[in-house]
């Protein structure tokens, strides 16, 4: 064949492989050591030695230009026989949630602590637990309750067989914290309260709080109110709360108070929610009574303090809308198990 | 409490203020106030005058009237007993609204009413349905009734107790008075009273004090008091107060404790002999007022005539010494006792009044003596015919004495975080009734003796006063100067955190909360728990979670659920972690993969042969196992007892070696545990072992995979068959024999 026919044969050929086989059979025709190319280059001998550089090159094109083209066409029947053969794959159901096996969840009282105790780790509190059983000094004397105060008569204490008590405040732990760690020191310590008393929808003689403190020489109250600020704020993750502080009376701070932030629930427009007033009490606080500060073992002429304290409970309350206090020790699985989102 | 406005107006002009700004200042700077509630509005009478008044025929308690309102008449036909002609009358006629009742035509006797003649029950201005209201004789006819009697209308507070437990001074009207002049910056008036001195001539009541739990005690004698019904103004307040009228000396006693906040008692003074004030034998029996009979101990501190006990002092009055409707005579008591013994003989039998609720707040002793020179003043207002036949008599064991107290100015600034315009807190204390004194670096302060009882004592008391009257609004918020060090947060806190991401996540548990007490009978018990039989507090956890695990098992499969919570044992407080799960096997891993330990079979006590203590480091922390009788396996840990590092164990990254490893199979035939093969070849050591693991089991045949390689070579034939036979020694050594 010459040059033009064999290009011919060529062009119309290879427009009818459609299979690997027709892929080999194409190459040993044309392309293999017997094949026409090879054969129509063996004639080179025969052609004027000036243009052999230009018969060479010719032959050499077509080789290349039909080896690309074979090439790429074997690749196109390999790829649509993968894909036939990938096709006869069964489908796999990625809709079908996981059968038979769940996470666990943590208690939702954990979930409400470690989010209060990330918080004020960040503004380098020392996370501190305590003793659910106190003696009686450390439960009221310690924090200014001595014998006979009224206050002793609002908390209705759990008395053990010993002598002790069930702890009802984590406040009591601000004589511990003091010992520890002071002066100069912020902590917070969250734990379980109890309080005799009967238990129903909103009532529970077992639940938790957590009572943060700090101690330096040049606390105020513009302090207590940055904190309180700096917590309400990452707590509630907004950074549009307004806090204002009433008076109140607890024993173990002076002066004492409730702490108010913007009502989250209407933006402070007044709702239900808020009686109306735009404001919600979040956290009793105050500066920490200079009495307190003593039996502690710090110098209240040298430094002063603020505490505060709420309850998780009532924040785990709150943040899921849960309507009976009793289900976070029922041990229902139902409930503990929670829903995901 | 109930607070009455009308009363707060008689001392501190409040016009132009509405009752919200009340409850919004007040909360702000004082304490919170629960609500309010407007009286008297929706009164429906108007003042008329009976004209005529007749029996109605066959009827024994009828009266026919001819009622003039001013434009017209009309005919009523009343029950009443005290109607008389050119009596004015609250007067509702026919469509009026009485009792919720639109008021019609109606027929009685045969006779037609058009309209009624109220009572102060119908006026809802008392409880006394006796007889109609008897307006005073210069009330204008045809006036509506709110115009005519202007006290019927009032606004009703409701103060939050709690708030000012620590208050003595606010559980009067006189004294909120003097707190809402000093927030709306308007005078005090000052309170009328009468001068006792002028009766210093006349004879003494004889009083003597025999427990130094009477701190102070004051008799006066009145006679010849003819007023048998308080004002209609009285009883009016005092029935929106939430107290009911008893007869004039009665109310005004009432009245008094709720305007001063000082309770005083009335006693008949034909009962009275010579009064004592001391303890009484135990087991005496005291009938009280309020028909109640209190069986005595030592502790109560009575009032007595001679011998004779007539009141529970401080919480209530005695039956045999009480007021009746014929007394004429009366001694009157104003006194401070013991608050804790006030406090405590009233919860001891469960009888709260409203004296013993303010004295156990810490009266002022000098209450007592204002308290006697305003009933007096009121007395004598109200019945001019009385006689004050004694001298203001008194005995006291302890005074309330002002209190000076002295506060850096600068010290003042720096614990407020505020600077202060100091002419502004002068004013403010000063209308607290403080009397201050500013000089250049201090302010120095007298208080007054009603807030010298326990209420004020320190700086930080007066701090609290300076900053609440100049208003916490002014406080912004400033972060501490001091510098925030880094902390370390103590052990356990970590380990406990990580044990329960585990547990929740990779091993799918629960976490539950359970509580404290437990029927398990243990050396400590709650002794006034509510729950009799559950009060032992909690040395295990376990049937704690056996109860859930139980509760919830008809409604779940595959429970797992775990606490971390604290017991007692032997007296002393532990952290304890609690797992349920219904495979033993599945504990076993789960347990190992949290805590670093091993176990020592068959010790622990569960199962008599599938159970185990869990060892750390050598120490039995706890113990694990079958539970018997429900088809679950349990483990409790005392978490204090492992060291807390290894509660978070550090993961180490050495370096691989570059060069080839082999592994070596072994099989031993053995009749026991693995944890016995393990246990030996954790002892075995050489250059070239990079650890083995346990690769099969079957029947006694345990397959253990050894991985041996170096980091120096590749390890040749002679160094593989080397190792190879000191495993095979090592084994033998320890009886582990190879599978033949």
């Amino acid at each position: 064949m010459d040059i033009s026919n064999l290009k011919k044969a060529i062009d119309q050929e290879i427009a009818g492989v459609k299979t690997e086989d027709d892929v080999f059979a194409f190459h040993q025709k044309f392309l293999s050591k017997s094949g026409e190319i090879t054969k129509l280059m063996a004639g080179i001998k025969d052609i004027a030695p000036e243009k052999r550089g230009e018969f060479g090159k010719t032959c050499n094109a077509i080789k290349q230009d039909t080896e690309t083209r074979l090439f790429k066409i074997q690749d196109e029947i390999k790829a649509v026989a993968l894909r036939e053969k990938l096709m006869s794959d069964p489908l796999v159901d990625i809709t079908i949630p996981r059968l038979n096996t769940k996470r666990g969840t943590l208690h939702p009282i954990t979930i409400v602590t470690r989010d209060v105790e990330e918080v004020l780790e960040r503004m380098g509190f020392i996370v501190e637990e305590g003793n659910e059983i106190a003696t009686e000094f450390e439960n009221f004397e310690s924090i200014n309750i001595p014998k006979h105060h009224p206050a002793r008569d609002m908390q209705d204490t759990f008395w053990l067989s010993d002598g002790r008590v069930l702890r009802t405040h984590t406040s009591m732990w601000q004589n511990y914290m003091m010992k520890k760690y002071g002066p100069s020191f912020r902590a917070i310590c969250p734990g379980r309260c109890f309080r005799n008393e009967a238990t129903d929808a909103t009532h529970e003689n077992t639940f938790f709080q957590v009572e943060g403190m700090m101690v330096g020489k040049d606390i105020s109250i513009a302090n207590l109110l940055y904190f309180m600020k700096e917590i309400t704020t990452a707590l509630l993750k907004r950074d549009d709360i307004e806090v204002r502080l009433r008076p109140s009376y607890f024993p173990f701070t002076e002066p004492s108070f409730e702490m108010d932030a913007t009502c989250v629930f209407c933006d402070g427009k007044g709702c239900p929610i808020c009686k109306h007033s735009g404001w919600i009490e979040l956290f009793p606080c105050g500066m920490i009574h200079p009495r307190v500060l003593e039996m502690g073992g710090i110098n209240p002429k040298e430094y002063r303090g603020f505490a505060f304290g709420f309850g998780l409970t009532r924040l785990a309350m709150l943040r899921w809308g849960i309507k009976d206090i009793r289900m976070f020790n029922s041990g229902n699985l139902d409930f503990l198990a929670g829903v995901t989102k | 409490m109930k607070i009455s406005l009308n009363i707060l107006k008689q001392f501190v002009n409040l016009d132009g203020i509405t009752p919200e700004e009340i409850i919004s200042r007040f909360s702000l700077t004082t304490s919170e106030i629960d609500g309010y509630e407007v009286k008297g509005l929706g009164a429906p009478a108007i003042v008329a005058e009976i004209k005529t008044c007749e029996k109605v025929p066959n009827s024994s308690k009828l009266s026919q009237l001819t009622v003039f309102d001013g434009q017209k008449n009309h005919q009523v036909v009343c029950a009443a007993p005290n109607v008389r002609v050119g009596l004015r009358v609250a007067f509702a006629p026919k469509g009026s609204i009485v009792a919720g009742i639109e008021l019609g035509v109606v027929k009685l006797a045969g006779v037609e009413s058009h309209g009624m003649c109220l009572s102060g029950r119908e006026l809802g201005i008392s409880t006394d349905h006796d007889g109609i209201v008897e307006l005073p004789s210069t009330s204008k006819i045809g006036e509506p009734i709110t115009k005519a009697l202007p006290f019927i209308v009032d606004t009703i507070f409701d103060f939050d107790n709690k708030g000012i437990t620590n208050r003595p001074d606010l559980w009067g009207h006189y004294g909120l008075a003097r707190e809402l002049a000093t927030i709306f910056n308007r005078p005090l008036k000052p309170l009328d009273r009468a001068d006792l001195s002028i009766y210093s001539k006349l004879p003494k009541v004889p009083v003597k004090i025999e427990s130094d739990k009477c701190f102070f005690y004051s008799a006066l004698r009145i006679e010849n008091i003819t007023r048998k019904q308080s004002p209609l103004w009285m009883q009016t307040a005092l029935f929106y107060l939430g107290i009911n009228a008893h007869g004039y000396l009665v109310d005004l006693s009432n009245y008094l404790m709720l305007e001063l906040g000082q309770p005083n008692h009335a006693f008949d003074a034909s009962k009275m002999g010579v009064i004592s004030i001391g303890h009484a034998p135990a087991g005496k029996k005291f009938m009280t007022l309020k028909d109640t009979e209190v069986t005595t101990t030592p502790e109560m501190l009575f009032i007595k005539s001679d011998e004779t006990l007539v009141g529970l002092a401080g919480v209530v009055g005695g039956k045999n010494s009480q007021i009746c409707s014929d007394t004429t005579d009366t001694i009157f008591e104003f006194a401070t006792f013991d608050p804790t013994n006030i406090r405590r003989t009233a919860s001891a039998i469960g009888l709260r009044t409203d004296a013993s609720t303010r004295f156990e707040k810490s009266l002022d002793t000098n209450l007592a003596k204002l308290c006697a020179e305003r009933t007096i003043f009121l007395l004598k207002q109200h019945d001019p015919k009385m006689r004050v036949a004694s001298r203001f008599s008194f005995t006291k064991t302890k005074e309330t004495k002002p209190i000076k107290i002295k506060v850096d100015r600068t010290y003042v600034e720096d614990f407020c975080g505020v600077k202060f315009d100091w002419n502004i807190v002068v004013k403010n204390l000063t209308a607290l009734g403080f009397a201050p004194v500013l000089s250049a670096k201090a302010l120095s302060i007298t208080t007054p003796t009603w807030r010298a009882t326990k209420d004020i004592s320190m700086g930080a008391d007066i701090i609290e006063e300076i900053m609440r009257t100049y208003g916490y609004d002014k406080i912004k918020p400033v972060p501490p100067t001091e510098a925030v060090k880094t902390v370390t947060q103590p052990p356990y806190r970590a380990g406990i955190n990580r044990i329960k991401d585990i547990l929740t996540t990779v091993h799918g548990l629960q976490e539950v909360h359970t509580y404290l007490w437990s029927e398990k009978p243990s050396d400590l018990r709650v002794v006034n728990s509510a729950i009799k039989g559950c009060d032992y507090v909690r040395d295990t956890m376990i049937p704690a979670l056996v109860s859930i695990f139980k509760k919830n098992r008809a409604s779940h499969t595959n429970i797992k659920i775990f606490e971390i919570g604290r017991v007692v044992l032997n007296g002393k407080e532990q952290r304890h972690l609690c797992i349920c799960v219904p495979d033993y096997k599945e504990l076993s891993e789960i347990v190992s993969d949290i805590i670093p330990c091993k176990f020592d079979i068959g010790k622990s006590g569960f199962h008599p042969k599938n159970n185990a203590n869990i060892i750390v480091n050598g120490k039995v922390v706890g113990g694990i196992g079958v539970y018997v009788g429900v088809d679950m396996a349990v483990a409790e840990i005392v978490l204090d007892a492992i060291d807390p590092n290894l509660l978070v164990p550090e993961k180490l990254f050495p370096m691989p070696t570059k060069y080839q490893k082999n592994t070596l199979d072994f099989t031993f035939e053995h009749d026991g545990v693995y944890g016995e093969i393990k246990n030996v070849f954790d002892k075995f050591s050489h250059k070239y072992n990079m650890g083995f693991k346990l690769k099969d089991v079957y029947k006694n045949c345990f397959t253990v995979q050894f991985t041996v390689a170096s980091h120096e070579k590749t390890l040749e034939s002679e160094d593989i068959n080397d190792i190879w036979q000191k495993i095979i020694d090592f084994g033998k050594a320890n009886s582990l024999t190879l599978k033949s």
